[in-house]
């Protein structure tokens, strides 16, 4: 609708990169050019063979025609980049601080965009940021394994690095801490018959609820309170989402599992519906 | 009586600074030129954390009326340089260049506010019936425009169910709005979903976590917490969702 499926919740991996066109790079120009008034900056004057700061994405505009070279970020040379392997796989734990957050993009950019403006061959500096991604991605692969629903620490992680494990982590832990909840609330109540729609029809559901609970929401004491909060993903999809296929063939399951059902279920659904 | 005229002279006297700091050219000049590039780019950088977090944020962020206004207003200067430039023959020939950089980057804020828009306008057509039934807290996160949308949006879905079939239904069933504990109809933000952020500066004290963990927040490091967690934090600016 508003927002494609591919976008709602993470970002795709153009706009990560188009984010990243907008670090500044220094560029030597080969044309003068006045100071331009634009919304976000203003550009500086260009004389040329006088080093300016820009956007990358003016930089990219000038190479393409041929009025500038790009001066790569000291960080993208044939030294700081064995540098930084050699930081990245003496601790197999950590990420370490020598890249910038847009790596892997400005890299790319810079690559493609002006391969000659390197001060070694191009496919040195291609192999080397592979090099240092793939010993990354064995990180990340091993960070994965020890979700858990509190919290998570990735310090100097890339942004796009991030944005490739962004929903996979977020829906992970997510689902963890529902069912966290979930269990823990199993043993701290017992008043399970209040909770409906294991199997029984909708209009049967809804008259329990009018019954047992009392409309005005200021008259919830707190046990109903977290029982709501903890359930709230399960029951707000459930009148929606619910196909009466799945409701023959789910008799009295494990809640865990049904969770996962269910879960699995509104996926099928969303995507669905997007289209 | 007196503090209310104290207040005005001040004002003046104030106002006469500044306009007296403006006139004499030179150094001043440039340092006025100065702050207004570092504005903008703030405004750009501002924009960028916007669009980001209403990507990433599992609710409703305030809209920044000012922020878009003067952006829309600089988009519609820039698009008026394009014409008064284009339509010069003699100009045109030389500002090629010039044209291409100020259009590039005209798209490429517009790009920003359409996202921005869109973002939003996702969660509203996902939460429309808690954004339209909520209290003013609620409703200062929202433009006008999109106070409107929500409501118009709510009045009219209503007006349709009913029509198609909600009316054929008992009484009791009839409701959109029925908010159970158990079975709630209206749609909200789960607050607790996960989020990445970057923290900014350092938090004192550590930041207390269900299940009784607790996590200490340190300046440039990144982690992933339930947004209940950072909410006061990101409105004071001292983490930002990335």
């Amino acid at each position: 609708m508003a927002l494609p499926l591919k976008q709602i919740g993470t970002f795709l991996p153009s706009e990560i990169s188009f984010l990243a066109e907008n670090t500044s790079v220094s560029i030597v120009p080969r044309q003068a050019l006045d100071v331009l008034e634009l919304i976000g900056l203003n550009l500086p004057a260009m004389r040329p063979m006088r080093r300016v700061e820009v956007p990358l994405w003016v930089a990219i505009i000038l190479k393409k025609q041929s009025r500038c070279n790009i001066i790569a970020p000291t960080w993208l040379s044939e030294d700081s980049l064995k540098a930084a392997y050699e930081a990245e796989a003496s601790n197999m734990t950590r990420f370490s601080n020598k890249l910038p957050w847009e790596w892997i993009e400005v890299g790319e950019l810079v690559l493609t965009s002006a391969p000659d403006d390197l001060a070694c061959p191009p496919h040195i500096i291609r192999n080397l940021l592979r090099d240092i991604r793939e010993i990354r991605q064995a990180k990340v692969r091993a960070g994965l394994k020890s979700l858990d629903p509190t919290y998570m620490q990735i310090d100097n992680v890339g942004a796009m690095e991030l944005n490739e494990i962004r929903q996979f982590v977020t829906m992970t832990m997510n689902e963890l801490r529902v069912l966290q909840n979930g269990r823990a609330e199993e043993e701290a109540e017992e008043e399970v018959e209040q909770y409906p729609g294991e199997d029984s029809d909708l209009e049967d559901t809804l008259e329990t609820t009018e019954y047992s609970i009392p409309r005005d929401s200021s008259n919830f004491d707190d046990s109903l309170r977290s029982r709501s909060r903890s359930a709230a993903p399960l029951g707000e999809r459930r009148p929606t989402s619910r196909a009466p296929a799945y409701e023959d063939d789910e008799g009295d399951e494990e809640e865990d599992l049904e969770m996962d059902e269910s879960y699995l279920h509104t996926v099928k659904d969303n995507s669905s519906g997007q289209r | 009586m007196a503090d209310a005229r104290d207040a005005e002279i001040d004002d003046l006297i104030n106002n006469l600074d500044r306009d007296y700091d403006f006139h004499p050219g030179g150094k001043d000049n440039a340092g006025y030129g100065r702050d207004q590039a570092d504005n903008k780019q703030q405004d750009l950088q501002k924009l960028l954390n916007l669009w980001i977090a209403e990507r990433t944020c599992p609710d409703i962020l305030p809209y920044d009326e000012e922020l878009i206004s003067t952006l829309t207003d600089r988009l519609r200067a820039q698009v008026e340089f394009i014409e008064m430039t284009t339509t010069d023959p003699e100009a045109a020939s030389q500002s090629k260049l010039k044209i291409l950089l100020v259009e590039s980057e005209l798209e490429r804020i517009k790009f920003l506010i359409r996202g921005y828009v869109r973002a939003r306008m996702h969660k509203i057509d996902k939460y429309y019936l808690h954004l339209s039934t909520q209290d003013t807290d609620t409703k200062r996160k929202l433009s006008d425009a999109e106070q409107r949308f929500v409501l118009r949006r709510a009045t009219q879905l209503k007006r349709f169910y009913d029509q198609r079939f909600l009316s054929s239904f008992p009484q009791a069933l009839q409701r959109l709005d029925d908010n159970s504990p158990i079975l709630p109809m209206v749609d909200t933000p789960d607050l607790n979903e996960f989020v990445f952020v970057r923290v900014l500066q350092d938090v004192p004290g550590e930041v207390v976590l269900s299940n009784d963990d607790s996590v200490d927040l340190q300046k440039g490091n990144i982690y992933v917490l339930p947004y209940k967690a950072i909410r006061k934090f990101l409105r004071v600016g001292e983490v930002e969702l990335v």
